[in-house]
């Protein structure tokens, strides 16, 4: 976030003192850019992630298996022989 | 047949290249582009790969990748949908460069390379365990890979025969030993992923002993430890899987303080809590190994993952549990799963049968006498040129004696994190003070951190209470044993705190000059046995070219370069001085 926020700052800085014309298009463009990212995935986390979220743990969905046990906690591994696919 | 595996996009990428089975040529792409644990796609490292070969992409018969992205990328989504609407900052932090490129390795694949054969995907775990068995001298072994986290799993072990490695079961994510211990690394104020190894240098300076570490007591709390060695963390201790920080308020406050900062100086506490990690660490460690031993009853374990980095553990493999014989790959950790993959690829899917033993690490780029003169000539640098192997020997071996510090550069590059005797700072062990000299002049490192001697194999035992015999992880310096007794005063510049030291030995088939240069030192000292550390600069990759080399000896307290046959001595050339200590930085 830091990086970021510096790095957005020495942009406008340069572009306030008109030091390179081309910046000026670079600025916008890449300031419009920027921004619809950040609403899209502000939009994406807390409009769709959090509630469908919410509505799962409703539902007791536990998916990070944070459940202590007795005995052992070894899983039995599933064989995955999809070697063609990224899943 | 030509199988290129890649590994990327998380930390340490790397390209390994196998024709037939066997290992040509492995880099990892920091080397290249100077920039430590680059995780970029690896394509320098790749076109280094090709050109060792003789080839182009386009005559590969396979890419294999380390991972599969879809399956990391459900996880990561989980672990939102389980913490949300807490983790944003590590949502907004991850999800950019999963859109941008981790989920279209395959169109960055084909478009780089222009490729169009086949990609196989391999699971982040059975590409270590690949990496690990495949390679190895063993025909069957039990394999236990252990690191921060693949796809779901932190942990896994299974049993390798013949072409096949089969993993037989899992522990996931969030509990993971590797993230336990980057955690602590946080909390002593290092970097993660990073500068684990500093807290394993850190340890015996502590309370080493269980019973009378309190913090080992404490850290115990944090983990629910099963005698057949699974575990889970437990979550209120800790906020990596949600929170950019890694370690929380009431892991603070069980601690005993808060999270040390860089420039806060190490007091007693923080070297007990080094101290304890490393030995809950072992605890669980060997407690798995134990486990997978009554599951497979194997005489041979193969390790892989980060976790098998832990020289001090390993050492202890042996004593502590059934095994007989013990095999590492010497890029253990990420790095390592691009020949993992590549050799999962050929045996497992292709059904080839096993044939290859990786017993040297020397598989990066290598340069002749002819392109290092080259690069002196055009730089004006001034230098001697040795016509006679031997005499190159006796003459670096007498600087050493003579208390000079050696920046070795010889043959081919080494693979994996550790320098083996191709680009390694060589000096004398038998000097007290050069512990110091070389943290301060030339490495510009904390000064609790260690070296590591390198001894001819048929010396170690004479030196060293090593296993009997020593197993092959000790050529890539993955092994910590006891110097002994008799030989800790007469070496203090590699005898740790606590006796120990991590050992390097060399076989002469694997690195003759190399080997020739720790006897020659052996008659003139009567120790045959030379300081080894990484030739870089602290925060830097290894160098890898001879303008590197000649850099970064300009820029430290090394007083000679040997390359290939042409001896620099850093003050005949001091037009070209620099200060590295500017530079030095985690």
């Amino acid at each position: 976030m830091k990086q970021f926020y510096r790095r957005w700052k020495s942009r406008w800085k340069k572009f306030a003192r008109g030091e390179v014309q081309t910046y000026r298009y670079q600025v916008f463009y890449q300031g419009f850019v920027g921004a619809y990212n950040c609403l899209v995935l502000v939009l994406f986390y807390y409009g769709v992630l959090t509630p469908i979220s919410f509505l799962l743990r409703l539902g007791g969905a536990h998916f990070l298996r944070l459940r202590h046990k007795k005995g052992s906690y070894w899983k039995l591994k599933e064989k995955n022989l999809n070697y063609g696919g990224r899943d | 047949m030509y199988i290129l595996g890649i590994s990327c996009y998380y930390h340490d990428s790397a390209a390994c290249l196998i024709k037939d089975g066997r290992i040509i040529a492995a880099a990892e792409e920091e080397r290249f582009t100077r920039k430590k644990h680059d995780n970029n796609f690896p394509i320098q490292a790749i076109n280094f790969c090709l050109q060792e070969a003789g080839i182009t992409a386009v005559e590969l018969d396979h890419i294999c990748f380390y991972e599969k992205p879809l399956l990391k990328f459900q996880r990561i989504l989980n672990q939102h949908l389980q913490m949300a609407p807490f983790s944003f900052h590590t949502f907004a932090k991850f999800f950019p460069s999963w859109t941008k490129k981790k989920l279209k390795v395959e169109q960055t694949i084909r478009l780089k390379l222009d490729y169009k054969g086949r990609i196989y995907f391999i699971e982040h775990h059975q590409s270590h365990a690949a990496s690990s068995f495949f390679p190895s001298p063993f025909k069957e072994a039990a394999i236990v890979t252990l690191d921060g986290v693949g796809e779901w799993a932190t942990t896994t072990y299974g049993v390798g025969k013949g072409n096949k490695v089969d993993m037989l079961a899992e522990l996931h994510f969030p509990h993971s030993i590797g993230l336990l211990y980057s955690t602590i690394t946080a909390y002593l104020g290092f970097t993660v992923n990073n500068s684990e190894y500093k807290v394993m240098g850190l340890a015996p300076y502590g309370m080493m002993v269980k019973e009378k570490n309190e913090y080992y007591h404490r850290l115990r709390r944090v983990i629910d430890l099963k005698e057949d060695g699974s575990f889970a963390l437990r979550m209120q201790y800790f906020d990596f899987h949600y929170k950019p920080r890694m370690p929380n308020v009431k892991l603070c406050t069980l601690l005993g303080g808060a999270v040390r900062k860089k420039d806060e100086p190490l007091t007693q506490r923080h070297k007990d809590i080094a101290a304890a990690v490393q030995l809950v660490t072992e605890e669980v460690l060997f407690r798995i190994l134990n486990h997978v031993w009554k599951e497979t009853k194997q005489e041979n374990i193969c390790l892989a993952g980060g976790v098998a980095l832990n020289s001090v553990a390993n050492g202890k493999i042996l004593k502590n549990t059934p095994f007989k014989r013990i095999y590492i790959q010497p890029a253990a950790g990420d790095a390592g799963n691009a020949i993992g993959a590549a050799l999962f690829g050929y045996h497992q899917i292709l059904g080839n049968k096993k044939r290859y033993v990786q017993d040297t690490a020397y598989l990066g780029p290598g340069f002749m006498d002819d392109e290092i003169k080259q690069f002196l000539d055009s730089h004006f640098v001034r230098y001697t040129l040795f016509r006679d192997e031997k005499e190159l020997v006796k003459k670096t071996a007498k600087l050493i004696y003579d208390n000079n510090v050696i920046g070795w550069f010889q043959g081919k590059m080494e693979w994996g994190p550790r320098a083996l005797g191709a680009r390694s700072i060589l000096s004398n062990p038998c000097n007290k003070n050069m512990q110091e000299i070389l943290n301060l002049k030339v490495k510009h490192r904390e000064k609790f951190r260690p070296f590591a001697p390198v001894v001819c194999e048929d010396d170690a035992l004479k030196y060293f209470e090593c296993d009997n015999p020593i197993p092959l992880p000790t050529d890539f310096m993955l092994m910590v044993y006891p110097i002994k007794k008799q030989y800790r005063t007469k070496i203090p510049a590699v005898t740790h705190v606590d006796g120990s030291g991590r050992l390097q030995t060399v076989r002469r088939y694997q690195n003759k000059l190399y080997y020739n240069l720790i006897k020659e030192f052996g008659k003139l000292s009567r120790i045959p046995i030379l300081i080894n550390t990484s030739f870089n600069i602290r925060g830097e990759p290894i160098v890898c070219t001879p303008k590197d080399a000649y850099y970064c000896m300009m820029g430290t307290g090394i007083d000679y370069l040997v390359m290939g046959n042409f001896l620099i001595k850093r003050a005949d050339n001091f037009e070209d001085m620099w200060d590295s200590e500017a530079l030095a930085s985690d």
